[in-house]
């Protein structure tokens, strides 16, 4: 038996690696995927560099009012003389770190409350999934209205917020996916491999149901981007802090619109849909791929 | 013989779940296992043979607490399962497995081959190397016919046949040498050419490794082969039960006898008869009574008894039950 | 004339990275009133074969054959339909109104939101049946198959499995067909019901003089079904003959082990027989004879040479190279 050598050629490390990476191979042959990360690595790339980028800082003057497009300001400059571009590539980053952070924060709530509710069943289940059906029923943008008056007009209690409010769909995601998970036959042959149930959860359900939660968050980013953008351009939150919602907001209080000033209100526009559709696309390749490789 | 689990008056009753805005009420409870009692011996193999819906894959989740009964017990090594602490619970794991019948769902898609087989190790055999347990999963791995063993152990289960993913089942529920083992249809869902050889294994698994086997099937033909005693399931009752020999070739109780006369014999000179074997009575096949004897409805030799009361088992000779008012 | 008429028929799947070879240079004919047993193991391309004739084969199939006719019995076209070339049109013509088909999977392939009578209707209807012989026919079929007429008023979850196919063998007879190909249509009931099954499919074949191709993977059962029965094996038959001789005298390897592979009630046994390895990849060519390396008794010869099927005595055919058939009859 030559199982010396088998060892040898799994070192830890690349056995890890083999594990984390083969699942993800497939999907490189999803178009799809290829052209909705490219989208979302972009905007990524623009919010990292942001600073490392910009040729003005954001608030300077750094020419003259309502000027057009040129080589200097490329995406020319608004009422201020402040230069678009850089207001731009600043408010990207201030956008996804919200729509990050939103959908890490609320799919944390909605992943424990879907595990829990699905998993221990009975009781559990019915409060929880009651309480959950109230929050679905409320009417979300009023409420978020509401409450961003009352709070300190901050980025963070926006993200706390949307927080707050999205989670609930989420945790209906992953019940009805415990649901279905818990009665396979190898969660039946972990326990009876003697597994607890904290282990059953985390290595036998969970795991298999991460191209789902992660499908959801991506449209949890995508709501919470486009949520944040609403609330800023109703004046709602900070809206001295640059992000595309804030862009669109003074856009429409000095009236762009009026001066011709395109250039102003398209890049904040046309960036919220094209990287909803990148998100888009991305959700699309993982859930086509993995839907592939479960028909065989 | 010794008795390695016994099942005293086990019951299982499926209903709407009570919850806080439904009440369980008027709606219909199913009885899957109905006050069955039975006990298999030290070494031994019984073999449990029921049509789908008989409650038999119930009971075999009962029988290793993967479903908690509405009455009764299931005593391993002389103690109620369902009343176990959790070292005696530890202890009952370590010692009694299952092999479930889909083998395209008992492998989770996610683990290598060795990951799946080697879980049991780890939770009980936490002191072993991974040189000693990659060892170990290759020895059983090799003994269920995947040679060489280092060419599946890293696979995932995607990447492997049913065939082979059934030996891998099995290999796992043989780790940690179990003294008692429920199958549960397990090759149902294999290729006739494979199935001979699965069946050939468990049986020599069983014989040499002095492992208890319980051995779930619809196939009356493969339960005789498998078991040194029978018993026959209908809706959830055990209807007779004995030595394999006796209710295959002396069948006792109506149902076990339409039973083996509908077995396809491999003889066209029989074909005519066993398509016009009569088995009136019933005008369906696959009804059966809600009070009384089951099996009433569809039985020829029926009596209004049957109708009005539940038969007990009668003694029909030598460790032999039956039960039906006929030999009452 | 024979009613179907198949000769070396070839079947290519193409998938994104091989191709598969399902069925090899079959030919196999079919007459008026008989029941063909088709047996084999799952991927020997049996099913791939019964759902040739109707055409219900994925696109990205290649279907080639030297001949495949079907010789429908009211003579309305002269010289037979060839079923490569036939128009959409047409196919959904021979569908059901000449050949229909039984599959396992039939009893749950009823819409669960229709009663099973309207269900019947539509079916007749699209294929051009007036009200009143729709009306007519639905009862007189379900008493076919021995089921109450109220059953019409029933959705599909009133009804037990073996109700659900009875109730799938009343739609393919519906407009009566001439040949029905009955794919595993036994196969998820239970061995009382099974039986029932096959009587009440044996009864109609009478009544109606229905030709049958029954596609198993269990031998056992078409000794009691079958007129002849034809074993496939790696996409080609290797064994064909009437049932008596096939099953007195079997002669392929296989098909010996086919019948002693299965465990009987009637018999003590201490050991199953085995068939060992498993059957070859079909994506590739195969050299010799497909079923060497599983074989007991195979020789230098069956390394290199796929064996043809040669005839033995009368309808018995074999392929194999270790069986001695009579001089003179061999192609």
């Amino acid at each position: 038996m030559n199982i010396q050598t088998v060892s040898k050629q799994q070192s830890p490390v690349s056995f890890l690696a083999r594990r984390l990476i083969r699942p993800l191979v497939p999907l490189t042959h999803s178009r799809k995927f290829i052209l909705g990360a490219s989208i979302v690595m972009f905007f990524v790339a623009l919010g990292l560099l942001g600073r490392l980028i910009v040729p003005f800082g954001p608030l300077a003057q750094s020419g003259a009012p309502w000027s057009p497009p040129s080589a200097r300001h490329i995406l020319g400059t608004n009422y201020l003389g402040q230069d678009v571009f850089s207001w731009f590539v600043i408010g990207t980053a201030t956008s996804l770190k919200v729509g990050f952070f939103v959908a890490l924060f609320s799919s944390s709530i909605g992943i424990s409350v879907g595990l829990t509710a699905g998993y221990l069943g009975k009781y559990t289940d019915d409060v929880l999934m009651r309480f959950v059906d109230m929050l679905l029923v409320i009417p979300a943008f009023p409420l978020l209205v509401i409450l961003s008056a009352y709070l300190p007009p901050t980025n963070t209690s926006t993200i706390l917020i949307l927080s707050l409010l999205s989670w609930p769909f989420m945790s209906r995601v992953v019940r009805s996916q415990v649901l279905t998970l818990k009665e396979r036959g190898y969660v039946a042959v972990s326990k009876l491999s003697g597994a607890g149930n904290l282990s059953v959860m985390f290595k036998d359900i969970f795991p298999n149901m991460a191209p789902i939660i992660f499908i959801n968050m991506i449209f949890l980013v995508i709501g919470a981007i486009i949520a944040q953008a609403g609330l800023a351009f109703f004046g709602l939150g900070n809206v001295n802090s640059i992000n595309w919602g804030t862009m669109l907001y003074w856009a429409q209080v000095e009236d762009a619109a009026v001066q011709s000033a395109w250039w102003w209100i398209l890049p904040p526009g046309l960036a919220i849909g094209v990287l909803g559709m990148g998100l888009n696309m991305l959700a699309n390749g993982i859930a086509e791929t993995t839907l592939e490789m479960r028909m065989g | 013989m010794e008795k390695m689990i016994e099942v005293l008056n086990l019951r299982k009753t499926f209903g709407p779940a009570r919850s806080l805005l439904r009440r369980s009420g008027k709606r219909r409870q199913v009885e899957a296992v109905a006050g069955a009692s039975f006990d298999v011996g030290t070494n031994e193999i019984v073999s449990i043979v029921g049509e789908s819906g008989s409650g038999k894959t119930t009971l075999g989740r009962l029988m290793v607490r993967l479903l908690d009964p509405t009455s009764g017990e299931v005593r391993f090594d002389g103690k109620n399962v369902f009343g176990m602490n959790k070292t005696e619970m530890i202890r009952f794991r370590r010692n009694v497995q299952m092999i479930l019948q889909d083998p395209y769902d008992s492998l989770n898609p996610l683990f290598s081959i060795f990951a799946s087989v080697s879980k049991p190790l780890n939770i009980f055999e936490k002191h072993l190397s991974r040189r000693e347990k990659e060892e170990m999963v290759a020895e059983h791995l090799e003994s269920m016919g995947l040679k060489p063993a280092e060419q599946f152990m890293h696979k995932l289960p995607g990447e492997l046949s049913g065939g082979q993913r059934q030996r891998v089942s099995i290999a796992r529920a043989m780790m940690l040498k179990p003294k008692f083992i429920i199958a549960d249809e397990p090759v149902s869902m294999l290729d006739v050419s494979l199935r001979a050889e699965m069946l050939n294994r468990m049986k020599k698994l069983s014989r040499e490794g002095g492992t208890s086997f319980l051995f779930i099937t619809h196939d009356i033909s493969s339960a005789k082969f498998m078991g040194d005693r029978m018993l026959i399931f209908f809706r959830g009752r055990i209807v007779e039960q004995g030595k394999t020999a006796d209710v295959t070739e002396r069948p006792k109780h109506p149902y076990t006898k339409v039973l083996i006369d509908s077995v396809p014999v491999p003889d066209p000179e029989r074909g005519a008869s066993f398509l016009n074997i009569d088995d009136a009575g019933g005008s369906s096949d696959e009804s059966y009574s809600t009070s009384g004897c089951r099996f009433a409805s569809r039985c020829r030799f029926v009596m209004d008894r049957c109708r009005r009361a539940e038969p007990p088992m009668f003694d029909v000779g030598e460790e032999h039950w039956a039960s039906c008012f006929l030999y009452g | 004339m024979d009613l179907l008429e198949v000769s070396k028929l070839n079947i290519r799947y193409r998938t994104k990275d091989r191709t598969i070879h399902a069925v090899r240079d079959l030919s196999i004919s079919i007459k008026r009133g008989e029941v063909v047993g088709l047996v084999g193991e799952s991927g020997c391309g049996k099913s791939t074969f019964g759902m040739s004739l109707l055409r219900l084969l994925p696109v990205s199939t290649d279907i080639s054959a030297k001949k495949m006719m079907f010789n429908a019995g009211d003579g309305m076209q002269a010289g037979g339909i060839d079923i490569l070339e036939l128009s959409e049109k047409e196919l959904r013509r021979l569908r059901w109104k000449h050949i229909s088909v039984i599959f396992q999977g039939s009893m749950n392939s009823l819409n669960p939101v229709a009663r099973i009578g309207s269900q019947f209707a539509d079916a007749m209807f699209w294929h051009g049946f007036d009200d009143e012989t729709i009306k007519n026919s639905i009862s007189s079929h379900l008493e076919l198959v021995h089921l109450d007429d109220s059953i019409r008023k029933s959705y599909p979850h009133e009804l037990s499995g073996g109700m659900k196919q009875r109730v799938a063998i009343a739609m393919a007879l519906v407009c009566s067909p001439e040949l029905v190909i009955a794919d595993e249509p036994t196969t998820a009931l239970d061995v009382v019901v099974q039986r029932r099954i096959l009587k009440l499919l044996m009864d109609t074949k009478e009544k109606l003089n229905l030709s049958i191709i029954f596609i198993t993977h269990d031998i056992s059962l078409l000794a009691s079904i079958a007129d002849r029965v034809a074993v496939m094996y790696a996409g080609s038959i290797v064994e064909i003959g009437d049932v008596r001789t096939l099953f007195r005298s079997p002669l392929h390897p296989y098909t010996k082990g086919l019948m002693s592979t299965i465990p009987r009630v009637d018999e003590r046994q201490s050991e199953l027989v085995e068939i060992h390895g498993s059957p070859p990849d079909l994506s590739g060519s195969i050299r010799g004879c497909p079923f060497a390396p599983r074989c007991g008794i195979a020789t230098e010869l069956c390394a290199v040479e796929m064996p043809q099927l040669r005839v033995v005595e009368g309808r018995h055919m074999v392929s194999c190279h270790n069986v001695e058939v009579q001089d003179g009859k061999n192609d």
